[in-house]
């Protein structure tokens, strides 16, 4: 028979690989997961150096007859 | 009467034939693929002018051709240029594969038989040597030069991106290659609506480049990524087809140090095509001042900026200038 842990927070209960135990043990380890991940893409991301990001101005087409 | 041999009609080989078959002084335009079916489909809509005709890479070339274009994959076009410098024809070629690019320069013979050879002749390299040339004529020393492509033009383009990306880069820096290690993505602004693209140091054209400034301290090439290795950011050009190049070039103007960036945004075949066109015809004397300086070069080393681009904006390609302050 399916035990699904205490009813009321009173009362002990060993709750050991009870349905609900196994739903916050695989959230807890999807949330790692996903923190490690989010981790490594963060240094990965980091690992680059920036760029040369234009601070002001724009692109011109370039014209006859000097393409100046 | 100018007959022109067209090897290689893929994305960037099409669009060359396209834009050779239009070139004023080009009599005959003969195209030659391996797959025969896909030539004389191209030649039946290109009009009289063009022929397709049985030629594979390593044929001797046949008679009463005064140009050669290739626009074949990595390393293929090497036996098309030994070929056509035995015969004594010019020819260009479209190879971006560094490994590619080394192995025509290191073609002795062109100089000794008098035949000019233009190597990378594409977006970047190509488009983007003339740009950095354009540049750096517009100050008094150049010191560095960053060029950097986003985009591709075919299946053969992306596999020499993939490889590229991949291997261990290096770049000329203080007269001399450096390997650069574990080099991270770069942020590179390109003209619009292209725009910010992360872009990581590849070897590239960077030795056509340091052939044509040999004075300059610091020469490096950047290129973005193919789009399957980001599928959750889709943005405009994530596919390559639109390309972008960019040549960043800093020097002395006077007393001070100054930096002129030129750009293009263009579908990367039809830029690669129209660059690849434009040599050949000027190879052969057609549409402009001929190219005539035996031996093997980029286009830095070959053309004059200013008719060039005017001939390619007379073709569509069109070029722009950043003005702002960009920082070092």
């Amino acid at each position: 028979m399916l035990h699904l842990g205490p009813i009321c927070p009173g009362i002990a209960c060993t709750g050991v690989g009870t349905l609900p135990d196994v739903k916050v043990k695989t959230f807890r380890r999807v949330l790692f997961a996903v923190g490690v991940a989010g981790l490594v893409g963060a240094l990965a991301k980091l690992r680059g150096k920036g760029g040369v990001p234009p601070t002001s101005g724009g692109w011109r087409e370039l014209e006859a007859p000097g393409f100046r | 009467m100018t007959t022109a041999l067209l090897v290689g009609i893929g994305a960037v080989g099409e669009r060359a034939a396209r834009q050779l078959v239009e070139t004023e002084g080009v009599e005959k335009l003969l195209l030659a693929d391996r797959d025969r079916k896909r030539a004389q489909r191209l030649t039946s809509s290109l009009g009289e002018r063009a022929e397709s005709i049985g030629f594979a890479p390593g044929d001797p070339l046949p008679a009463g051709i005064d140009v050669v274009a290739c626009a074949l994959g990595a390393g293929v076009d090497l036996a098309v240029v030994e070929g056509a410098i035995a015969a004594g024809v010019p020819c260009a070629s479209v190879d971006d594969d560094h490994e590619a690019l080394d192995a025509l320069l290191a073609l002795r013979g062109a100089a000794a038989a008098g035949v000019t050879v233009a190597v990378g002749c594409g977006l970047a390299p190509g488009l983007v040597d003339v740009l950095a040339r354009h540049a750096a004529d517009g100050l008094d020393a150049a010191e560095e030069i960053r060029v950097a492509r986003s985009g591709w033009a075919g299946p053969a383009s992306v596999a020499t991106v993939r490889r590229e990306r991949h291997g261990t880069p290096s770049e000329w820096d203080g007269g001399a290659w450096r390997t650069v290690r574990q080099a991270g993505d770069e942020l590179v602004w390109f003209p619009d609506p292209i725009g910010g693209r992360d872009c990581t140091v590849i070897t590239g054209g960077a030795a056509l480049l340091v052939r044509a400034f040999p004075d300059t301290g610091r020469i490096s090439v950047r290129r973005g990524e193919p789009e399957s290795h980001r599928p959750f950011r889709r943005r405009f050009g994530d596919d390559g087809e639109w390309g972008a190049a960019r040549a960043e070039v800093w020097g002395r103007r006077g007393a001070t140090r100054d930096v002129i960036v030129y750009g293009v945004v263009e579908r990367t075949a039809v830029a690669a095509g129209t660059v690849l066109a434009v040599t050949a015809a000027r190879l052969a004397g057609c549409g402009g001042e001929r190219i005539d300086r035996p031996g093997v070069h980029g286009l830095a080393s070959l053309v004059a900026p200013v008719p060039f681009l005017a001939e390619l904006a007379r073709r569509g390609v069109r070029t722009a200038v950043f003005e702002g302050a960009p920082i070092a």
